[in-house]
This record gives C-alpha cells, structure tokens and sequence, in this order.
C-alpha cells in the first residue's frame, strides 16, 4: 500500500522541490505545511502515514511539533528532515519518538531508499547518524553517572578531594581546611567506601578521571 | 531552445528538489546538479559544462567561501548567476559584463551607460 506523505518545512524551495522528488518517485503527498501549527491541522485532518518535518520553523519548532503529533496521530511516522546534526536535537528527537533523522545534505537516492525502509519499519537514518546518535547516548550516561557520583559526595568531601589529587597529606589538608588530622581522615574513609575504592591514590585517580576534580 | 542550468550546493536534496521541480519544464531547462562537497574543484566542472545559468546555494556560507560568485563570473562571464538562499527564500541575480579600455574616455562613456541603465 502506497504511503500518504505531509511535507513539513518552512523554505518554499526546499519544501517544493521534495514533494516534486516524492512525485517523481512515485510517492504520494497528501498535503503540505509551512510550520508546526499547520502541521498539526493537516495531521489531524488528513492523517498520514509519514510526516517529513523540518526542525527550525517560525511560531512551532519541528520538535515541538513532534511532542504534539506523537499524542495526536501516534500511528505516524514522523521523520525529522533538517541541516541541524546537533547531538540534543537528534536525542530529543529520538527520545520523543521520531521514527528517523534524517540530514539534508543526503542524496535523493539515498532519502528515497530510507523512505521505503519505513515502510519495513527500519529506523530512517544513515550509518553515521546512528553512530552518532550511539555515542550521544554514552556520553550522556557518562554525564549522568558522573552528575550520580557527585551526588553522593558531600561538598566538603569533594573539596577535600581536590588536596587529595594534589598529592597532600591529612595535616596539609586540615591545616588548609582548618580542620583537625581526624576529621580528614573521618572524611577519607566515607569517602572510599561511598566510592567503594581502596586508599587515597585510587581516590585521587577516580576523582580526575570522573571529572570531580580537574588535575592541575 | 531550452537553457543549460546547474544547481550547485552542498545539501544534495535541495539541489535535488530544485532540479526536479524544473526538469517539469523540459522545454524551458535542462537541468544538472552538482554537489560541492564531492567534487574537487567546482569551476573545472563548471567550465566543462558552460552552462547558461548557475544556481548557486547561499544557505551554506561557506560554500560562498570557497567558490565566490566574483569568481564564477570572471570564469564564464556569459553565464547567469543566481544566488539563492534558502534560509530566508531570497534570490540574488548576477550577470557580468567584461570590457577593456581603450582610453581614459572610455571610461566616461561606460559610467553614462551604467547611470542611464
């Protein structure tokens, strides 16, 4: 069964010349938009099965649009179609529920093929976006696992690391924090247990390497 | 006699969707695309194909950059340039005209021709 397509895009030119390359293939537009607010109307109305949204649009960006086409036509497919290769816009887009990403710098053969991948339920996105959206997911969960591990060190106990990636010993670090030799070493030991680490040096070595503390 | 015309950008698929939208005018256009990213040196190819009209795609500044519309122009000074951006939809058109001066004169005779353009 062919697939009914709404082409959303600001640019007059961009917008015309996709939806003649979608003829030409033998696709079937259904409808056409020049923001997000339209798009919503022609979803509602028309409900097709793919939805090509831009994501920098005047009055309702693309990814907002796709928050609100996701509760109001879940069925379709909505693929984001944009210049913008920024990691948080691929993310939101994924995370939100687009069913592709696709650039504009692709060629018309390579977006047609991805196109009739949809319609195999594959992902609409090239090799190199996919790595890239891989990796953006591990370097967030690093984030947020380092964001984890500092939540789980009080700020005395932080800053008391950054004398101990030093290469300070408990009477410089008290001396500095005017505090007494036992309260730093009370401070060593919760840390390496809530770290769950051994001596001082593993301490210091996570501590850089978790970016708790910079090394200088 | 239909014109010659390249469209050369750096997003294929604009460059693409434009060359479809005129290649519906097979009498008007016959239209080439040529993607500024794969190819090494734009004006060879651009000189290879002596086209009538060349759509240049602005949207990508740096496109403007590496190959700019002065240098199109001294490179096929018969040929129409049109600059295109489609960020804010605005179309620039640019034509060229080469003269050598024969005496100071001339000079004067070229600017009354321009002024009363």
């Amino acid at each position: 069964m062919t697939m009914r397509i709404l082409v959303v895009d600001d640019h007059i030119l961009f917008r015309d010349g996709i939806v003649s390359l979608l003829k030409a293939a033998g696709k079937m537009v259904v409808g056409e938009a020049k923001n997000g607010v339209e798009a919503i109307e022609q979803a509602k109305e028309l409900h097709p099965d793919i939805i090509l949204l831009d994501i920098d649009m005047p009055q309702m960006n693309g990814l907002e649009t796709l928050k609100k086409l996701r509760q109001i036509i879940p069925a379709a497919k909505v693929v984001m179609l944009t210049v913008s290769n920024e990691n948080a816009n691929l993310l939101e887009a994924v995370r939100t529920g687009a069913s592709g990403y696709l650039l504009k710098n692709l060629s018309s053969d390579e977006f047609l093929r991805k196109l009739d991948g949809l319609e195999r339920d594959e992902v609409a996105m090239t090799h190199k976006t996919m790595t890239q959206l891989v990796n953006a997911f591990a370097d967030l969960e690093q984030q947020e696992s380092k964001f984890d591990i500092k939540g789980r060190l009080t700020d005395r106990e932080i800053e008391l690391l950054h004398f101990v990636v030093k290469g300070c010993s408990n009477r410089e670090i008290a001396e500095q924090l005017f505090i007494s030799k036992n309260t730093v070493k009370y401070h060593m030991k919760n840390i390496l247990q809530k770290l769950n680490l051994q001596n001082r040096a593993e301490a210091a070595a996570f501590a850089v390497r978790n970016g708790l503390v910079k090394e200088e | 006699m239909s014109q010659k015309i390249v469209v050369l950008s750096k997003q294929s698929l604009l460059a693409d969707g434009i060359a479809s939208l005129l290649s519906a005018q097979p009498h008007l256009f016959t239209v080439d695309t040529l993607d500024a990213t794969q190819v090494k040196n734009i004006g060879d190819e651009l000189s290879a194909e002596t086209p009538d009209i060349i759509i240049v795609d602005a949207s990508d500044e740096s496109l403007l950059v590496e190959v700019p519309i002065s240098s199109l122009l001294e490179l096929l000074p018969m040929t129409k340039i049109i600059q295109f951006n489609s960020c804010n939809d605005k179309i620039q058109v640019f034509t060229s005209e080469h003269r050598r001066l024969g005496e100071s004169s001339s000079l004067i005779t070229i600017l009354q021709e321009a002024v009363s353009r």
